[in-house]
């Protein structure tokens, strides 16, 4: 499994390093110089790790990486652990970034806020993987387009009939003890994970097989 | 020790377009197998289905006598090295991170030996995969696939697209493995002339079947090149001709020599004769 993170570490490089250095430009450039409200950006930057994993997937399928992989004595478990685990490993790497950048900040410490981009993160990513193993990079763009479209104007139209259900469960939420809400959400998206990588791991067993060509 | 590292029983697997029919072959240790046909007769195919890389719907596949569907068969493909006709490093990485890569991905990876190899094909170290000619990629592949010290190889048309040098380099290297006790090496290729040099067996298949699987001096005596007039095939026995090209002044057949009258001329054919014929025989 760490030959295969060594391959999407430098694949992906290259990518991340533009990526991370444009937002580290952007930060300076709105805290330091602009001095204005950063605060979407310390939530737009765990969301970049998506990309990159997503990308590693799909430079597997355009190299044929994958078609290689089941002549090797690799199992589909360890792709797909292995393609979670830099999933996981880049978002941390990004919200850890971003929690220092926002200490930082003129407009104060984002904590908290930054750790519900990293379970919003998670749950995205919870739906991604599976759905690329099956429908591969374009349709499950399409799909996921889709679904997030739907919860955007179900939320929109919720709020348009003033019942806003995220202030509802913000509501909610504020009070509940932080800790108990941590690991409650540490569990629920462990027990997601956990599901969306067995998942994973029979589908993409099934698109070795030759199933989804 | 089982005599064949492949065996295949009736392996067919069917699309929606394209099916390979009842497949039985054997590539016995020490030889090299030549898989012949057109574009998209199956021969990937059949190396995935070798592989167990693909689901069949049919048949079995035993290699190094081991059944490729059982859970074995995942270890012992440490000891199978592949050679896909398609790039599969992706553009960025250069040979020396391939070599890292492959180190975490085989047991018995030894980067001596594929440094080795890569000094021997000049393949420059830090020259990104993208940079790379046809040639240099699949030598690049192949110095990959020898490094883990496979006993079997699969070549999956490793000589397509280069230049007669490199073939020539290439085709030396994959003898020299054969001729190494306990190994054997499967060559699929539309390029005859490469499989009639080193090849001691070959399979030719045509839309997804069989044609012809037999030892390569066999097939090279069985077959000869009889050139006649209308009149005088039309003497030959029926048996004896497997294809004809009629031309302007007479004509050209592929005939089986042991139904020919012993007073009949027959050139030696080549390889090439062979399936070209045998594909046209099959039209008529």
């Amino acid at each position: 499994m760490l030959a295969m993170l060594r391959k999407d570490f430098y694949v992906m490089r290259k990518y991340s390093a533009a990526l991370i250095s444009t937002w580290g430009v952007m930060i300076v450039v709105f805290n330091r110089i602009l001095r204005t409200d950063t605060r979407f950006l310390y939530y737009l930057t765990p969301v970049l790790s998506t990309t990159i994993a997503l990308n590693a997937i799909s430079t597997d399928h355009e190299c044929r990486w994958d078609r290689f992989a089941t002549m090797t004595p690799l199992r589909p478990w360890q792709l797909v652990l292995e393609k979670y685990c830099f999933a996981y490993g880049t978002l941390a790497l990004l919200t850890g970034l971003s929690a220092l950048a926002s200490w930082t900040s003129v407009s104060g410490r984002e904590g908290p806020d930054i750790w519900l981009v990293f379970t919003m993160v998670s749950l995205f990513l919870t739906m991604a993987l599976p759905l690329i193993y099956r429908f591969g990079r374009q349709k499950s763009s399409f799909i996921l387009l889709a679904f997030w479209g739907l919860v955007a104007a179900a939320i929109l139209g919720a709020a348009y009939f003033r019942y806003n259900p995220i202030r509802l469960v913000s509501n909610w939420l504020e009070d509940v003890p932080v800790l108990l809400l941590a690991a409650g959400t540490a569990a629920v998206l462990l027990v997601l994970n956990t599901g969306s990588v067995f998942l994973s791991i029979r589908l993409c067993a099934r698109r070795q097989r030759g199933w989804y060509q | 020790m089982e005599s064949n590292a492949i065996e295949i029983r009736g392996l067919t697997k069917r699309y929606k377009d394209f099916s390979l029919d009842n497949l039985d072959l054997r590539l016995p240790y020490g030889c090299v197998l030549g898989l012949v046909g057109e574009n998209g007769a199956g021969k990937s195919t059949t190396i995935r289905l070798i592989m167990d890389a693909l689901e069949r719907d049919g048949g079995t596949v035993s290699v190094m006598g081991t059944d490729n569907k059982s859970k074995e068969f995942l270890s012992l493909k440490e000891e199978i090295g592949v050679v896909l006709d398609e790039t599969f490093v992706p553009e960025v990485i250069n040979a020396k991170q391939m070599g890292k890569i492959m180190a975490g991905t085989y047991k018995n990876w030894d980067q001596a030996a594929y440094d080795g190899w890569i000094r021997r094909f000049e393949l420059p170290l830090d020259k990104k995969f993208k940079d790379y000619s046809r040639g240099m990629t699949m030598k690049l592949g192949i110095a990959a696939a020898l490094s883990h010290h496979p006993r079997l190889l699969l070549l999956d048309e490793a000589t397509g697209g280069l230049d007669p040098m490199v073939r020539e380099e290439l085709l030396e290297v994959f003898a020299d493995f054969a001729a190494q006790e306990g190994h054997a090496v499967l060559l699929s290729s539309h390029i005859v002339s490469d499989l009639e040099r080193i090849c001691d067996y070959i399979a030719f298949l045509h839309k997804g079947k069989l044609m012809l699987c037999e030892e390569k001096d066999v097939l090279l005596d069985k077959y000869g090149i009889l050139k006649c007039s209308r009149e005088q095939l039309s003497n030959i026995p029926g048996k004896a001709v497997h294809g004809k090209r009629v031309g302007t002044y007479g004509v050209e057949a592929l005939v089986e020599r042991a139904y020919m009258p012993r007073d009949a001329v027959v050139d030696r054919a080549s390889l090439e004769d062979i399936i070209l014929y045998m594909v046209k025989g099959e039209q008529k």
